[in-house]
């Protein structure tokens, strides 16, 4: 491995274990340790949602579906997040903040869910707990084997050892520093991100001769590259425009809501989060495109690997290591956030609501700390067999989470009417839907069925069962302002 | 030959991302009765100095 890559690489990693040491001095109890004691301004907020959503797949997946799967024709995916997370600030943001506070200060969504429909069966608590823990720990430890193969392949690390080096550093800042280092390291990992996707696509056409020129090579090899409806269908583009509605349900996406200082900086922390969602978008898309004409004579083996390959023949090795360093922080950026909703479910959900009611704060942070390192290792074993079919289950974890909880959230938040039964409804509905239907190979995305069969199940469900209490209602209209 | 985007490939691509960005810049302006209540709570605070 070339010195400057790995000097860069090593700083990187000693930064964001600094980060975690400091966020320690900060964190005295779980509000503090799951939610930042509600005190993320609107930058840290933005960019951190924007790191902890966007994993490997934004400098890789996407930069390497464009280059193979042919072109432009990828965009949709893209057009339905952005639209999906603009949705997510408009209408969730701000309402979830101010009804958290007002739902007896609620940390974790379980907690949101139990208190804003006063169930005191816990019934509401367990069940989104489990769905959270559940597909967590499998999409973490997905994540791990994605950091390892791609820095086994890129460093010449055995894979084992790449596990272990990215896992630790996850570990411990996240284990030290909970929610405030999460926050915080998510916020230079964004930037980190955001910057390597825009210089690298800038450098690569300018290398090419211009867009002009990029177009006229792409166009060349296939005019059909130009055309973002060549090779698709209907259903196609209607499954990839229904990934936006996974943002509504995601547990480690809106936390970073409910940890904002005031609702009043919901509008300033939307305009820098889509400024960053939307151009780091574009650059993935065009880094991709932009990849198609540069190694047009000579194609990639790997087509995700077209965002690696440019950063080593396009720049310097220093420049190099520190873009190489932004797929680390994707990958760690999500994983760490998702470590942390599945903690917070241990000690807030089961813990503290079940196990042990008079628990002190400081017993808390430490049953949030043990399970941060319980759960990753459970995810390291799982990822220790990167062939290991149970991973697959990730597949459809983002249209689980947008089918089961989306819904059940967006309702909750703007339908007095909605009582606890069409909350276990609508969630029960949509995660059994997004399960079936995609066992059934229709083609269609299966969060599209989940999302509506979902919401048709909360309005039934409530409307058929006994009102909400008055006091309920009353909570309703405090929360709306 | 000279090759180009098509165009429902380049509206596509930038309107509705972009208009995103718009939408959070238009709606980032705090609104009139926020002026009025900052002016006033500016006003209030002035008098009491």
């Amino acid at each position: 491995m070339d010195g400057a890559v790995l000097t860069t690489f090593i700083v990187y990693l000693i930064g964001m274990l600094a980060i975690g040491v400091i966020a320690y001095r900060l964190t005295s109890n779980l509000s503090d340790y799951v939610l930042g004691g509600r005190r993320l301004g609107p930058g840290v907020a933005a960019l951190s949602a924007g790191a902890s959503d966007m994993s490997s797949w934004l400098l890789l997946g996407l930069p390497g579906a464009v280059y193979i799967a042919g072109g432009m024709n990828q965009i949709w995916i893209a057009v339905g997040l952005a639209v999906g997370a603009y949705l997510n600030w408009q209408f969730v943001a701000g309402r979830l903040r101010s009804y958290t506070e007002v739902a007896n200060d609620s940390i974790t969504i379980p907690d949101f869910f139990e208190n804003r429909f006063k169930d005191s069966s816990k019934l509401l608590r367990v069940i989104s707990a489990l769905v959270i823990l559940l597909f967590f720990t499998f999409y973490t430890s997905s994540g791990m084997v994605g950091g390892a193969k791609l820095f086994e392949a890129s460093f010449g690390f055995t894979y084992n050892q790449a596990l272990w080096i990215g896992a630790i550093v996850i570990i411990s800042y996240t284990f030290l520093g909970g929610f405030l280092a999460v926050s915080w390291t998510d916020f230079i990992q964004g930037i980190l991100m955001f910057l390597a996707l825009i210089i690298v696509p800038i450098v690569a056409i300018s290398e090419l001769g211009g867009w002009g020129s990029t177009v006229n090579t792409v166009g060349n090899l296939d005019p059909a590259y130009l055309d973002a409806f060549t090779g698709m269908t209907a259903i196609g583009i209607i499954s990839l425009l229904a990934w936006g509605l996974g943002y509504f349900g995601q547990p480690h996406i809106i936390s970073r809501f409910m940890a904002l200082r005031s609702v009043k900086d919901v509008p300033k922390a939307r305009l820098i989060g889509m400024v960053w969602m939307v151009f780091a978008l574009f650059g993935a898309i065009f880094t991709g495109f932009a990849g198609i004409s540069y190694f047009a004579d000579s194609p990639l083996p790997d087509g995700e690997q077209v965002f690696i390959l440019f950063t080593q023949v396009l720049f310097n090795p220093w420049v190099s290591g520190i873009l190489l360093a932004a797929i680390l922080a994707a990958i760690m950026s999500t994983i760490d956030s998702q470590l942390l909703v599945s903690s917070s479910a241990v000690a807030e959900d089961f813990y503290k609501a079940i196990l042990k009611k008079d628990a002190s704060d400081k017993e808390l942070v430490w049953v949030g700390r043990i399970s941060v390192g319980v759960i990753a290792l459970i995810a390291i074993l799982l990822a220790s067999n990167p062939d290991s079919s149970v991973l697959d289950l990730v597949s459809y974890a983002w249209a689980g989470f947008g089918a089961a909880f989306g819904p059940v959230i967006i309702l909750s938040l703007f339908w007095k009417r909605m009582n606890r039964w069409g909350a276990l409804a609508g969630m029960l509905t949509g995660a059994i839907t997004v399960v079936i239907w995609s066992k059934l190979g229709t083609g269609l995305y299966e969060i599209v069925p989940g999302f509506i069969l979902a919401t048709i199940a909360v309005f039934i469900v409530s409307l058929v069962t006994e009102e909400p209490s008055q006091e309920i209602q009353d909570e309703f209209e405090q929360a709306k302002g | 030959m000279e090759y180009s985007l098509t165009g429902a490939t380049w509206f596509w691509l930038l309107v509705p991302m972009l208009a995103t960005v718009v939408l959070s810049i238009v709606t980032c302006k705090p609104s009139k009765s926020e002026i009025v209540t900052t002016n006033n709570v500016a006003s209030n605070s002035e008098g009491r100095g």
